[in-house]
C-alpha cells in the first residue's frame, strides 16, 4: 500500500516570508480544489493562511471555509468595486500585521475584482512588505480556459514571476487522455512563450473519489490518514489509498517544478 | 483598605472617595495616579525633587496622612508603590492583549495557538525591500505575457532518462505517462516501443 511520502506532509513549520496566493480560472476549472489543498497544506504544516473568496456567484471557497468560523474564509460586502476594493485592502492589511499567507480566490474575472488589483498594485505592495505574490491560473481541456487564462495574462493585473499553470486532469472527459485532451493547448505559441518566460506548469492528477472525499468532511490529508468522518466510519481503503497517492503525485509536481518554496 | 501593609507617612486615614477613581487609597495616591503622565513627564525634563512635587501636591490642596500636608518621604514613597501598581497594570492589559490576538488570529488563520508552533519568529517584521533589479517586474513587460525571469533562457528541467526538456515538454511526457504510455521502462511503455519496432 502506497505510504505518504514525506513531503505529503508538508513538512514542518519553517520560517516563510507570507505569500499572497491569487487564483483565477474560469469556473468549474479545479481552482478551488488546488486552492482548499493549498490552505490544509499549509495548515498542516503548521503555517498560518488567510482566506478571501471573491468569487460571490459561486462562493466555493467560501462553502468549505465558513465565515465566520475559525480560520473561515473572507468575503467582500458586494460586489461593488468600492466594497471589493476595501476587502481587500483589508485582507492584505491582515496579511502583512498577522505574518500569515492570503490565499485570494477571484474566481472567474470578475471585472471589478480585476479594477481593484489593478489600482492596489499588490505586486509592489507584497515586494514593499516582504511578501511573495503567486498566481495560480487553473484550466481544463477547453481552449477557452486558457484563452480566457491568456486575457488575463495580456492584461497584467497580477504579473509576478512566481506564475503557476494548472492544468487538470479531473475535466478530462471519459474516453480521452489527458495528452490528447490538452494537445490543443499544448501546441499554443503563447504557453511556449509562457514557459519560456518562466512559467511553471503543472498537472492537477485526477483523483476519482474526489466527491467521496468532500462528502466525508475531512480534509484530504485526514482521509488519506484513514481518519473517521463526522458519520463514525473512515473512508473506504481504496479513497484512502487514491487520496495519497493523489497528494504525493501533486507534491511531485510542486517539486519537479522547483516551485515548493513558491507555495503558502 | 486593601490590606497591604504601609509606612509611617503615607496617606492612610484619607480613604474618603472609595468610589473615585483609585479609592480605597489616599489623596496622594490617587493625586500621583491622576498626574501620572504629568508627574514622569516632569521628572525626565526638569527632574524635581521629591520636596517640589510635594510642595506642588500641597498647593493643590492634597493632604497626607492625618491632614497634614504630603512631605519629601511620604510622597516618595507612595510614588514607588503607584510606579508598582501602574506595571502590574500594564502586565495586566498586555496579557489580556495577547490573549485577545491569539484568538482573534487562531480565528482568522485556522491555525489553533496552542497547537501548532509560529511560522514566523515573534520578533519578526518585514525587510526594508530595495528597488526590484528585476525591471520586467513592475515595468510594462513590452509582448511578454509575464515578466520574465531569466531574460532569453527556456526554462529547462532533466526528463528521468537524462535529457534536457522544457516545461511544456515536462508536462507532455506526464501527460504521456498517465495517459497510457507509461514512464520508461513501464510495462506499457516497452509493449509500446515493441509494436512500434514491429510496425517499422
Amino acid at each position: 500500500m502506497e505510504q505518504m511520502s514525506e513531503e505529503g506532509f508538508a513538512g514542518a513549520a519553517t520560517l516563510r516570508a507570507p505569500v499572497l496566493t491569487v487564483r483565477h480560472g474560469r469556473g468549474r476549472t479545479g481552482g478551488t480544489t488546488m486552492l482548499n489543498f493549498l490552505i490544509e497544506r499549509a495548515r498542516i504544516g503548521g503555517r498560518s493562511v488567510l482566506i478571501g473568496d471573491g468569487d460571490r456567484r459561486n462562493a466555493t471557497l467560501a462553502g468549505l471555509y465558513p465565515p465566520g468560523s475559525p480560520g473561515g474564509a473572507s468575503q467582500p460586502e458586494t460586489d461593488e468595486t468600492a466594497d471589493v476594493k476595501d476587502w481587500i485592502r483589508t485582507l492584505v492589511g491582515r496579511m502583512v500585521e498577522m505574518h500569515a499567507s492570503l490565499v485570494l480566490d477571484l474566481g472567474a474575472g470578475d471585472q471589478a475584482l480585476a479594477e481593484a488589483c489593478r489600482e492596489i498594485d499588490l505586486i509592489a505592495f507584497c515586494e514593499a512588505v516582504g511578501a511573495e505574490p503567486l498566481f495560480i491560473g487553473t484550466m481544463g481541456p477547453d481552449i477557452e480556459d486558457f484563452e480566457h487564462l491568456l486575457t488575463i495574462f495580456r492584461a497584467g493585473f497580477f504579473s509576478t514571476q512566481h506564475t503557476l499553470l494548472v492544468m487538470n486532469e479531473n475535466l478530462v472527459r471519459a474516453g480521452k487522455t489527458p495528452l490528447g485532451a490538452f494537445d490543443k493547448i499544448l501546441a499554443r505559441p503563447e504557453l511556449i512563450e509562457m514557459d519560456e518566460a518562466g512559467v511553471k506548469i503543472m498537472r492537477m492528477p485526477r483523483l476519482n473519489y474526489m466527491d467521496q472525499v468532500r462528502r466525508t468532511g475531512l480534509n484530504f490529508y485526514d482521509v488519506a490518514a484513514g481518519k473517521r468522518s463526522k458519520e463514525g466510519r473512515p473512508p473506504d481503503p481504496l479513497c484512502q489509498f487514491e487520496t495519497r497517492s493523489w497528494i504525493n503525485a501533486l507534491e511531485r509536481e510542486f517539486k519537479e517544478n522547483d516551485v515548493v518554496e513558491w507555495l503558502p | 483598605m486593601d490590606g497591604r501593609k504601609r509606612g509611617v507617612g503615607e496617606d492612610e486615614g484619607n480613604e474618603v472617595g472609595a468610589d473615585m477613581p483609585f479609592g480605597g487609597h489616599g489623596d496622594v495616591y490617587r493625586w500621583l495616579r491622576a498626574n501620572f503622565a504629568f508627574v514622569t513627564s516632569w521628572m525626565a525634563k526638569q527632574k524635581p525633587s521629591w520636596e517640589t512635587v510635594a510642595g506642588k501636591m500641597a498647593r493643590e490642596g492634597v493632604v497626607g496622612a492625618k491632614g497634614k500636608p504630603p512631605t519629601r518621604r511620604s510622597v516618595w514613597k507612595v510614588w514607588k508603590r503607584v510606579l508598582r501598581d501602574v506595571a502590574a497594570e500594564r502586565e495586566r492589559e498586555l496579557a489580556k492583549e495577547v490573549e485577545r490576538a491569539a484568538q482573534e488570529r487562531e480565528l482568522l488563520t485556522g491555525v489553533p495557538a496552542k497547537k501548532y508552533p509560529r511560522d514566523l519568529p515573534k520578533d519578526w517584521a518585514p525587510d526594508t525591500v530595495e528597488p526590484s533589479p528585476r525591471g520586467a517586474m513592475t515595468e510594462p513587460a513590452g509582448r511578454s505575457l509575464v515578466p520574465v525571469s531569466g531574460v532569453g533562457t527556456p526554462q529547462v528541467g532533466v526528463s528521468p532518462d537524462g535529457q534536457t526538456e522544457s516545461g511544456v515538454e515536462r508536462i507532455r511526457r506526464k501527460f504521456g505517462e498517465v495517459s497510457g504510455r507509461g514512464p520508461p521502462g513501464s510495462l506499457s511503455e516497452i509493449g509500446r516501443r515493441m509494436s512500434r519496432q514491429e510496425q517499422d
